[in-house]
């Protein structure tokens, strides 16, 4: 039954719930490259008020503010997954008590904190299943059969479910339901879509979080994330593809009427270009970071070559004579990774048959999409323009904090404030129970 | 010279499984943050959090110390070292001001005293030359002049410049009293024994008291004397019989003897009696009126005489 699967993140929700009553909750978004911190002020009133309003959250933006923000190196993590456990605790700690400081005159201290999980070689599912509904007209218990009735995705042992969002809910054949309690019905279908993980990285990533003293009140998936900062809401409906590329490896999520259909990985990502050209021009690690972002490129054309820069061997960085390479000869490393990167995302596209979708956006996010004419190069291989996302902006958000690379984080503040509905939003249903009468009666038991 | 370069050796410890407050300690050591990264240690990191929590900061900034001082002023507070360090310096502070000018007693005023009774008072009072209005004592000096018998009431103060003001309510001497042994006192109304007086015509006004308990109930023997104005001329002394009645004394050896209920309306009928038919004039020894019933009248041996004469001469007339 699916829903045993999944009872670790009903704590999450109501340690959420906690952190939203108190008003403040800290995100961490912990990649390869970079660790970001926000702690955020929430104003539990108005996010009330907007799910009074509408259910929708439409005007709930104006009810989180960014109240401290720190990014820091990461340290001990590899595409996404952990190998220094104390390392990465040190990191963490060291975001949150700095955000934390400049949170100070509003947040004193947080306890809660939403963070993301950007490796484990996510992989999509979809589930369905249809019940004929008790009594012509849906109700909770309905929906707590539909979802249980859905079969549970492959999970071999070491794979854990992440994500489990109920995306397409059809009553009697009509789709595109969004709320369906109260419908008249004989029959309810619902498409799960499942986001498995490997689940040993993610204990380790919970591990990290709870040796910081923290309560984890969410883990979401980086891509899904990225995806929901950078993606505005009309891409969301009318469907679009989020390219999220990270440090430690790229990563897509498509959205489809407002609702995440599917994540990819590639395991290849901005720290392997650096490591290309490291390795490929002998140079230091940090000098092959310095001149990848400063002048690094995917399109060369005919001035790149005649373009000397900088480029010390190891141990040369500072002599006077060090060495000249042309702007054409990086490029010349850089785009191959880049290539293969997209033509293995391709691939997977094409698998999902994003071809097919009505939908044909096309959203570039995250620190290696900023790297010069990336998106002609996704042009070119996906045969779509892009456009570069830059998050959302949320009040207090810093200027320097407000680039294509931080997508993840605000996407993490946006889940704080409205997450989507996922299967730990609903009830399991309870056997052999019939109403509330029957309910009571069997408390009554349990309790004398 | 050749320089000896040490190489640095790492010692690699082989780790024995630490307790968990030695290991927090060992983080802090420098040594344990190499080949890290930047970042607080977990000890600091928790310390640094503690310290962000409301009731934390509140409890060792306010509350903490606030306890602290109560406690050690209470502890001082009831020192016996601290009582007598106080009481030292105020006494020395309180020594240094009474010798001050300002401070000294200059003098004193008495009022209310007759002239006998202020001399008296002023052998009383003494004033020490160096005497302070801080250190006088007051009350001990109204006690003492309290105990004179011809004051009733006195109250001393210290007033404005240093001056002791004595207000004296004087016991007035009301009547005379004669004791057992013959011997005559002033007394007031309330029957206090003021003075001895050896002479009787010094106070020709006063009546006078005889008899055992007449001091205490003199006032009843005052308000017989006011009543009775006429009888002034001729009383002699009143006289307490038994503690319990009065007897008027007048002269030409007349007693009226009182009853113990009412004596003021048995006198009034005596002086009735007097104002008709001259009873007091005539010769009689004793008026009785202790039974209001049967007053009794008791001659002199020469108004026998003369009862006797006539009575025989009216005796004879009816014969005749």
């Amino acid at each position: 039954m699916i829903f045993k699967r999944v009872d670790m993140f009903r704590s999450m929700r109501s340690r959420l719930h906690t952190a939203i009553k108190r008003g403040r909750v800290a995100v961490l978004d912990i990649g390869s490259s970079k660790i970001t911190c926000l702690v955020l002020r929430l104003d539990p009133a108005r996010i009330a008020e907007a799910d009074a309003k509408d259910g929708l959250g439409t005007s709930l933006f104006g009810a989180i503010e960014v109240a401290g923000a720190r990014t820091i190196q990461s340290r001990g993590i590899r595409r996404g997954e952990i190998v220094d456990m104390e390392e990465v605790c040190r990191a963490i700690r060291m975001a949150l008590l700095n955000a934390e400081k400049m949170a100070a005159p509003k947040v004193e201290r947080v306890d809660q904190v939403i963070v993301s999980f950007s490796g484990g070689r996510p992989q999509s599912h979809m589930t369905e299943a249809e019940i004929e509904t008790e009594t012509g007209q849906v109700t909770d218990r309905d929906l707590s059969h539909v979802l249980a009735e859905c079969p549970e995705p492959p999970l071999p042992p070491g794979r854990q479910i992440l994500h489990a969002q109920p995306c397409e809910i059809t009553v009697d054949y009509q789709s595109g339901i969004t709320d369906p309690r109260g419908m008249t019905a004989r029959r309810l279908s619902v498409a799960l879509h499942v986001l498995t993980v490997d689940s040993r990285p993610l204990a380790d990533l919970m591990e990290c979080v709870r040796r910081c003293d923290l309560d984890l009140a969410g883990i979401v998936s980086a891509p899904y994330a990225s995806s929901m900062a950078a993606l505005v809401e009309d891409e969301q409906r009318a469907g679009a593809v989020c390219i999220d590329m990270g440090g430690g490896g790229t990563s897509c999520a498509v959205f489809l009427r407002d609702h995440l259909m599917c994540v990819n990985q590639i395991r290849y990502g901005g720290s392997h270009v650096t490591g290309d050209i490291a390795a490929g021009l002998m140079m230091s690690q940090s000098t092959a970071e310095r001149i990848k972002t400063l002048q690094g490129g995917v399109i060369s054309t005919g001035a790149d070559d005649r373009e000397m820069i900088d480029a010390p061997r190891i141990g040369e960085e500072d002599l006077l004579d060090r060495r000249q390479i042309s702007r054409g000869m990086l490029i010349g490393v850089i785009r191959p990774r880049i290539e293969e990167t997209l033509h293995l995302l391709k691939a997977q596209l094409d698998q999902i048959g994003v071809q097919t979708m009505p939908g044909s956006g096309l959203v570039l996010t995250g620190a290696a999409c900023q790297l010069q004419g990336v998106d002609d190069l996704v042009t070119r291989i996906l045969g779509r323009r892009p456009r570069i996302g830059r998050p959302l902006r949320i009040a207090g958000l810093p200027q320097s904090l407000s680039g294509p690379d931080y997508s993840t984080a605000v996407g993490l503040a946006l889940y704080a404030l409205r997450p989507h509905d996922e299967l730990w939003d609903f009830d399991a249903p309870r056997p052999g129970a019939r109403g509330r009468a029957s309910d009571m009666v069997r408390w009554l038991k349990r309790a004398w | 010279m050749q320089q000896v370069v040490r190489p640095k050796v790492q010692v690699e410890r082989t780790e024995a499984p630490k307790k968990r407050a030695v290991k927090l300690l060992m983080d802090l050591r420098p040594e344990a943050q190499k080949n890290r990264g930047p970042g607080p240690s977990k000890a600091m990191y928790r310390l640094t959090r503690i310290w962000k929590k409301t009731w934390v900061r509140r409890a060792s900034l306010i509350v903490l110390p606030g306890i602290l001082v109560v406690m050690a002023g209470w502890k001082l507070l009831n020192s016996p070292d601290l009582h007598a360090f106080i009481g030292k310096q105020r006494d020395a502070i309180i020594a240094v001001l009474a010798q001050r000018p300002e401070f000294a007693v200059n003098g004193y005023r008495i009022e209310g005293a007759s002239a006998g009774l202020e001399s008296r008072l002023t052998g009383m009072i003494s004033v020490p030359g160096g005497a302070s209005t801080m250190t006088f004592d007051v009350a001990a000096l109204q006690a003492d002049l309290a105990d004179v018998a011809a004051v009733k009431d006195v109250s001393v103060a210290l007033g404005p410049k240093g001056i002791l003001h004595i207000d004296v309510i004087e016991r007035v001497a009301e009547a005379l009293w004669r004791d057992t042994d013959g011997a005559l006192w002033l007394i007031d109304r309330e029957g206090v024994v003021l003075d001895p007086t050896p002479v009787r015509a010094d106070w020709p006004k006063l009546p006078v008291v005889i008899g055992e308990g007449a001091g205490e109930v003199v006032a009843q023997a005052l308000s017989l004397f006011r009543s009775f104005p006429d009888l002034k001329p001729r009383l002699r002394a009143f006289v307490r019989v038994g503690e319990r009645r009065w007897n008027v004394e007048l002269d030409r050896g007349l007693t009226i003897m009182l009853p113990e209920q009412a004596p003021k309306a048995a006198l009034a009928r005596v002086m009735a009696w007097h104002y008709g038919d001259e009873v007091l004039d005539r010769g009689l020894v004793a008026v009785d009126m202790r039974l209001p019933d049967r007053p009794t009248l008791r001659m002199n041996g020469k108004a026998h005489e003369i009862l006797r004469l006539r009575d025989a001469v009216d005796g004879a007339g009816e014969e005749t």
